[in-house]
């Protein structure tokens, strides 16, 4: 069999098996053992084993369940509640104020957590009532919802880095100093187009009356303001100051920081062993989902990448169009975008990144750079229907009112920014390089 | 609030009735109509074993998160490196990730892209098909792997093979042996699943 056939008959197989739902966990290693065994004999059976203990016995790895742990936690040690009251007041009298409020808030969440299940379910329960409430367009409040959710996977502390980092052989700190500038650019694009819509359409985000405001504002919420920030920026200095000083690695920054959110949720008067054994319970389902299907990619991807099927693809890839580097990054975005309306994110980036990175590489593109192109890429995969879990989360604490179809309608808008922030990336990219020069010197 | 669970679980057009889910709904008496007796009481033993295994796994990220703190505060306020921290660490971790993963496929949470097929007007027929091919995969991947990772485990062992991560150097087949635990586990489980599936697609699309 040339590799060439080789390489088609696994990805037919790969993509069928994930197509009818066999877990993705399941269909790599299978698929890679069938593989194996075919063209390498008995041998590759130790490779696939090596692959499980290589996630084993990864050092970053291990800051992964920490920082999912930090997540679950935040999420009910009640840190949003007083900070969206304030600045619901401070904007409330802007048209699409709450709106700002939600893109804001859910920034600061994703600076303090690495999912984006807890700045969904947060705001969603939080902010998109509040919304309702005030006559805001459903599906406007839902896209608010979901597009600030999708920052927690792209602003640091965030797993899709860490898992980055294991796929493509890179600093994970690197990463974290890499996605700040871009996941802050599209916060301030979903705040823009917030405002901006909703100045010429004051009806999709009202602003809140008088009245309103001044029972809101019954005491003093400026200082109010600036207390209800102190908790969640210790914490994101705590983590990100302590990874970017050199003071501590990504995985110390993550028991710490996981622990100051039982802290705080204590100082919060929010904590509750119930409350810790249902983080804890989380982070095990949420973690060890992930890292088996990591263990599962590394025991395909080792034995594909011996038998050459990485080149057969460079070769492809790269053969395409002469190899116009525009249209090999054309492509591969367009691969990743559409995998993401099928597949979840993780099964992509396992099985792409490992692929990808050395055509990336042969044309002399930074990868840093190509790395944030494809995690701000796999972020529009939690929008996109039929697989989008930002839309999944929001309709399970949505009111009923909130249809899929608000849903779905108001989501796009928001996918059209990514879009259009992962065109300002690839055209500049000083975007992505400027920060981890100055930081990493 | 789960990151990562199922998309069959969140999904609201997603009622998925799924084999591992069937056997949690039909016990016992299931297996006797089939004569699967056996199978009736390993899916038991197995939902005791991961109730255990859980409730474990909870201790662990907690104390994960303590001993990560404790090391960095003994370092950096007291000058006082922890020798046995990081090692105890990549076990908790370790065992966090590979225990609970026959647990996870029984309740259908691992990643799958089930709202393309699976959760779309398949008979329960189709879906049992789907979930034999399923276990049939999960089953040669644990016996497969299972002498390759029992072979590393003795190579541990016969060499005293010991971690090099700390000076601490505790032996390394502790860490080893889990990798053969999880496949057992992931292997009862498929059969567990296979059972299940056959029994649905011996009672056809009334078992639904």
């Amino acid at each position: 069999m040339s590799p060439e056939v080789m390489v088609i008959a696994t990805f037919v197989a790969i993509i069928a098996g994930i197509v009818i739902g066999v877990p993705v966990a399941t269909v790599l290693p299978a698929v890679g053992m069938l593989l194996g065994t075919i063209f390498m004999g008995p041998r590759a059976l130790d490779f696939m084993v090596r692959g499980i203990f290589a996630v084993m016995t990864n050092d970053v790895l291990i800051a992964l369940p920490l920082f999912v742990f930090m997540g679950c936690m935040l999420q009910s040690s009640g840190v949003a509640d007083k900070l969206f009251h304030n600045l619901r007041v401070a904007l409330g009298s802007v048209r699409g104020g709450l709106g700002i409020v939600t893109i804001i808030l859910s920034t600061i969440l994703a600076a303090t957590t690495g999912i984006i299940g807890t700045a969904v379910v947060m705001m969603g329960v939080l902010a998109l009532p509040t919304m309702l409430e005030a006559k805001y367009s459903r599906p406007l409040a839902a896209g608010l919802v979901c597009a600030g959710g999708t920052l927690g996977i792209l602003i640091p502390p965030s797993i899709m880095l860490i898992l980055y980092g294991l796929s493509a052989g890179m600093s994970v700190v690197a990463l974290f100093a890499a996605a700040i500038v871009p996941g802050l650019l599209l916060s301030a694009m979903y705040m823009l187009y917030t405002a901006i819509r909703c100045h010429f359409r004051p009806d999709l985000g009202p602003p809140l009356s008088r009245t309103e405001r001044e029972n809101l504002a019954a005491t003093r919420y400026l200082p109010e303001l600036l207390w209800s920030l102190v908790p969640p920026l210790v914490l994101i200095a705590g983590v990100l100051g302590a990874i970017f000083l050199g003071v501590a690695t990504p995985t110390e920054a993550a028991g710490t920081g996981a622990f100051s959110t039982v802290l705080l949720s204590a100082f919060m008067r929010k904590f509750s062993r119930k409350a810790l054994v249902g983080a804890a319970r989380e982070t095990v389902t949420i973690s060890a989902t992930i890292l088996w299907l990591a263990a599962g990619a590394q025991m395909f991807t080792s034995v594909f990448l011996a038998q050459g099927g990485g080149e057969v693809i460079k070769g492809w890839v790269l053969g395409f169009a002469g190899g116009h580097p525009a249209i090999v990054l054309a492509i591969m975005m367009l691969t990743l975008f559409l995998l993401g309306k099928l597949i979840c994110w993780v099964g992509i980036l396992l099985i792409t990144v490992p692929l990808f990175t050395p055509i990336a590489i042969t044309l002399g593109w930074d990868p840093l750079w190509f790395g944030m192109l494809v995690c701000v890429n796999l972020q529009m995969s939690f929008l996109t229907p039929p697989f989008a879990y930002a839309i999944f989360y929001l309709k399970q604490v949505a009111p009923p009112e909130m249809t899929l179809l608000d849903i779905y309608r108001g989501v796009w808008p928001f996918i059209g920014l990514q879009a259009l922030g992962l065109l300002l990336i690839i055209v500049f990219p000083e975007i992505v390089l400027w920060l981890p020069g100055l930081l990493l010197r | 609030m789960v990151d990562l669970p199922s998309a069959g679980k969140l999904a609201p057009a997603a009622e998925r009735k799924s084999i591992a889910h069937v056997g949690r709904l039909l016990p016992g008496s299931q297996g006797g109509d089939w004569g699967l007796e056996p199978i009736g009481v390993l899916g038991k033993w197995l939902d005791r074993l991961y109730r255990a295994i859980e409730s474990v796994l909870v201790v662990f990220i907690c104390v994960l998160v303590a001993i990560v703190t404790f090391e960095v505060i003994m370092r950096y306020f007291f000058g006082l490196p922890v020798i046995w921290g990081r090692d105890v660490v990549l076990w908790l971790y370790s065992a966090g990730f590979l225990l609970p993963v026959a647990y996870h496929y029984a309740c259908n949470k691992q990643i799958c892209a089930s709202d393309l097929v699976y959760n779309l007007r398949l008979t329960p027929r189709q879906r049992a098909t789907i979930d034999l091919v399923s276990n049939a995969m999960l089953a040669a991947v644990a016996v497969f792997l299972f002498r390759p990772a029992v072979n590393r485990l003795l190579f541990a062992i016969r060499l005293n093979e010991v971690s090099i991560l700390t000076l601490w150097r505790p032996p390394l087949w502790p860490l080893l042996a889990l990798i053969p635990i999880m496949l057992v586990l992931i292997g009862l489980q498929s059969v567990r699943g296979l059972a299940q599936a056959a029994a649905l697609l011996g009672k056809g699309d009334d078992a639904a």
